[in-house]
């Protein structure tokens, strides 16, 4: 059971009730000799290329392939793939790094391809952290050094900047390193330098490609639970970028799958793990445990299947009760549940349910009669 | 809870990306011009299949057989053509025959053939005539007359120029040489040893101070300090040149792609040939002397500058952008930082290569050590030579020990 995200549910995403931070429209990016690309932008868009024809008979690789999606306020979103199927070119449009070959990046529901370098450096040195998964840190400076460097690339004053630097340095756990320099500090360290460097800034969007993805297993975890705590307490937006699928799970409100540079999926955890939508997605969910996303509400049946028209005498739960909390409630009187609201019993649950829900894939069915 | 196999996280899509960045690269076009030599990396079938076959054919031709090497010549295309077509399909007959990928060039192979063969046909002296290159003296003459023109006119018109040049250059000498030359000795050996101590402890320290000793009692002493004096300012003009340069480089492919050629023409040139221009700008005297050496010795760092550059890792590029460094701050702050080894390299090569050419320049008038050896040679004292000689190994050591990066490192 390592894929337990203790947290998961602390905050429910913000989608729909605020306006996005981040969002991207339709986002493409071919990789290959310009003009070539702009005569097949069109073929690859109406689908009449597709990218295996585009790489082998014209030489360009579809990195992003009509990628949409809306980061919330205050929102971790993971995006999840394999390696290769464009995740960090994709995430490098949002700070542009990388510009589209077509479609749009807002930030703030304002669009960025129109920035020029000055605003564009600015946006980037205030808005936009950014963490690397090979860390990325100056060699020859100190932690101290590394940790001040967007400060001082956008020029604050030396007293801001100490103050900022030690706070981020704090934060991450790393006080009384300062002076350090980055190859006396094991992995985990060096990313959480790279991490207080993004923090130094005070940016509220975090971009993070693959953080953790070099660290050894139990580092990783540790590292997990502290960056989803220390996002939520700070309030920062962030966009997270896995191979990963527990970590997807571990750390992200909302998870977007990608594969060969589309966005297959986009939904919360319970989501994605409940209700795949191709078999693809189904492949990757196939051992995780149902136990922590599966509620009442959803493997219920009507309570006349177990005869039951009051609570009294039985165990009752509530619409949103979880799996796990329900298979407590079953062994221990060995009858049904009363799922209630209010007063009236609205649905129950046997040992058969449950076990339906556990066993995953009947579950999907099971989801329509409810 | 197994979920994942972990290795499947792993299994990328790798594209062919260096096919990608090959088809990018900006030398291509030079690549095509260069001819054949550019098969050896695409279709080497197709090539070994040609070249065979065209060299029976100016074979035939030269013994007399000008019609059957005509025959054969239209047979080997006819057959590439139709082994290209029956191949497995277009596309592998395009990889494997050179023919079909790069028509022109194997278009130009081919007349080239013909042509050879067509001037076979009725000159019985032709076998003959190949085996010794046609000169023309008149050719080289003219155009040996045409640089002689070319510099005579620019020692006119650039007149002016080359004089503030030559001011220029000779005050930094003058003023090296005597900042050198007023310290009084002691005071010399205290600072280098100082110096050596700091950087390699006893064991260097005791290797500098006898180099010096050498310099000091067999009465080197200012002609050492005079070719220090020229190896120090050919290093300044050295380092305000080379490195910037190294910079533009590292930034652009295509004054790279001019400037290589010109690097390693720097480079092979016997140092000899840039004394005779350098006098005719800058007359004879040291400035010339320090022009000269600079050319020679300029090369590798300029080199070393763009591969230190070029070697930072593109994340470190990528970290910097994203926290919203310009371009400026990102070479002042991470790129020269991180090719700093590199560069230290380069100025290490650059002083013993300006070490290198002090007897050469003495001959226009560099003087210092190099005038010793020169002089010696000249009158064939070879006590006296070999002597001058170990005083510029001396002098190479302590340069070497104090200046490079040397082997040792920040050790
Ligand atoms: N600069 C580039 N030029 C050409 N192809 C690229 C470039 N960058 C990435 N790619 C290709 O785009 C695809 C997606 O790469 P990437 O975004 O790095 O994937 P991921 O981060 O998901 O592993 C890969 O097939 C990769 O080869
Ligand atoms: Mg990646």
């Amino acid at each position: 059971m390592n894929a337990v995200p203790k947290m998961l549910f602390e905050t429910s995403p913000a989608a729909g009730l605020s306006k996005p931070v981040v969002s991207c429209r339709d986002v493409w990016k071919v990789f290959g000799h310009r003009p070539t690309v702009e005569r097949i932008l069109d073929d690859l868009r109406a689908g009449r290329i597709d990218g295996e024809r585009a790489r082998k008979d014209h030489g360009c690789v579809v990195a992003v392939n009509g990628a949409s999606f809306d980061v919330y306020p205050s929102e971790v979103f993971c995006i999840m793939g394999l390696s290769g199927s464009g995740k960090s070119t994709l995430i490098r449009h949002v700070n542009r790094l990388i510009e589209a070959t077509s479609g749009d990046i807002l930030i703030d529901e304002r669009s960025i391809n129109a920035l020029d370098a000055r605003a564009l450096r600015d946006l980037r040195a205030r808005r936009i952290g950014m963490v690397f998964q090979n860390v990325a840190l100056l060699p020859h400076r100190t932690v101290e050094e590394n940790t001040r460097l967007p400060l001082e690339l956008r020029g604050e004053t030396e007293a801001a900047t100490d103050a900022a630097v030690q706070r981020a340095l704090a934060i991450v756990g790393l006080s009384g390193w300062e002076d350090r320099f980055p190859r006396e500090l094991s992995g985990g360290m060096q990313q959480r330098v790279g991490l207080a460097r993004a923090l130094a800034a005070d940016a509220d969007i975090l971009l993070m490609d693959e953080p953790f993805s070099a660290l050894d297993p139990l580092i990783r975890k540790q590292l997990q639970d502290e960056f989803r705590r220390l996002v939520k307490t700070l309030g920062k937006t962030a966009l997270f970028i896995t191979h990963d699928l527990d970590e997807a799970i571990r750390i992200g409100d909302r998870i977007a799958i990608m594969r060969d540079g589309r966005i297959v999926q986009t939904g919360t955890p319970a989501e994605i793990v409940l209700a795949p939508v191709n078999d693809y997605v189904a492949q990757f969910v196939e051992g995780i445990s149902p136990v922590h996303f599966v509620d009442a509400q959803r493997i219920m049946v009507p309570p006349a299947r177990y005869a039951i028209d009051t609570a009294t005498g039985l165990p009752v739960a509530g619409r949103d009760t979880r799996l796990d909390r329900l298979i407590e409630l079953q062994t221990e009187s060995g009858g049904p549940i009363a799922i209630v609201e209010g007063a009236t019993v609205v649905g129950a649950i046997g040992a058969r349910e449950i076990l339906l829900a556990m066993r995953g894939r009947g579950e999907r069915q099971k989801e329509t009669c409810a | 809870m197994t979920f994942q196999p972990a290795g499947a996280a792993t299994i990328a899509a790798k594209t062919p990306a260096s096919e990608t960045a090959r088809r990018n690269q900006p030398l291509q076009s030079f690549d095509l011009l260069v001819g054949p030599l550019s098969f050896s990396q695409a279709a080497r079938r197709g090539l070994a299949f040609y070249l065979l076959s065209d060299g029976i054919a100016v074979w035939l031709a030269t013994t007399g057989l000008v019609a059957q090497a005509f025959v054969l010549l239209g047979l080997s295309r006819l057959l590439a053509i139709a082994f290209g077509w029956l191949a497995v399909g277009r596309r592998s007959a395009r990889r494997g025959l050179g023919a079909v990928r790069r028509p022109w060039l194997e278009a130009l192979l081919y007349l080239f053939t013909l042509a050879v063969v067509a001037a076979a046909n009725g000159t019985g002296s032709f076998a003959a005539s190949l085996s010794g290159f046609p000169a023309s003296q008149a050719l080289r003459v003219s155009a040996a007359t045409a640089i002689d023109a070319a510099v005579g006119y620019l020692t006119v018109q650039g007149d002016g120029f080359f004089r503030v040049v030559t001011r220029g250059l000779l005050s930094l000498l003058k003023g090296l040489e005597a900042l050198l030359t007023l310290t009084p000795w002691p005071v010399l050996f205290a600072v280098i040893g100082f110096a050596a101590w700091k950087r390699g402890g006893p064991m260097l320290l005791a290797v500098v101070w006898a180099a010096l000793g050498y310099l000091g009692l067999f009465g080197y002493w200012a002609e050492a300090l005079q070719t220090s004096a020229l190896v120090l300012a050919s290093l300044c003009v050295c380092l305000v040149i080379g490195i910037p340069v190294g910079i533009l480089l590292a930034k652009s492919p295509v004054s790279r792609a001019i400037a290589s050629p010109v690097l390693d023409l720097m480079q092979t040139m016997p140092s000899f040939v840039y004394l005779l221009p350098a006098v005719a700008f800058f007359s004879i005297g040291k400035p010339p002397a320090l022009i000269a050496t600079v050319i020679f010795a300029l090369p590798p760092l300029v080199r070393l500058t763009c591969l230190g550059i070029e070697q930072v890792p593109l994340h470190v590029r990528e970290a910097m952008q994203a926290h919203g460094a310009t371009p400026l701050q990102t070479l002042l702050k991470a790129e020269l930082p991180l090719a700093l080894p590199s560069i230290r390299t380069g100025i290490n090569q650059t002083i013993m290569m300006c070490l290198s050419m002090v007897v050469v320049a003495a001959l226009i008038g560099g003087g210092g050590l190099g005038y010793n050896v020169l002089f010696a040679l000249q009158n064939v004292q070879y006590g006296e030579g070999i002597l001058a000689g170990l005083g510029i190994v001396f002098c190479a050591v302590l340069f070497d020990r104090l200046a490079g990066s040397g082997r040792k490192g920040g050790a």
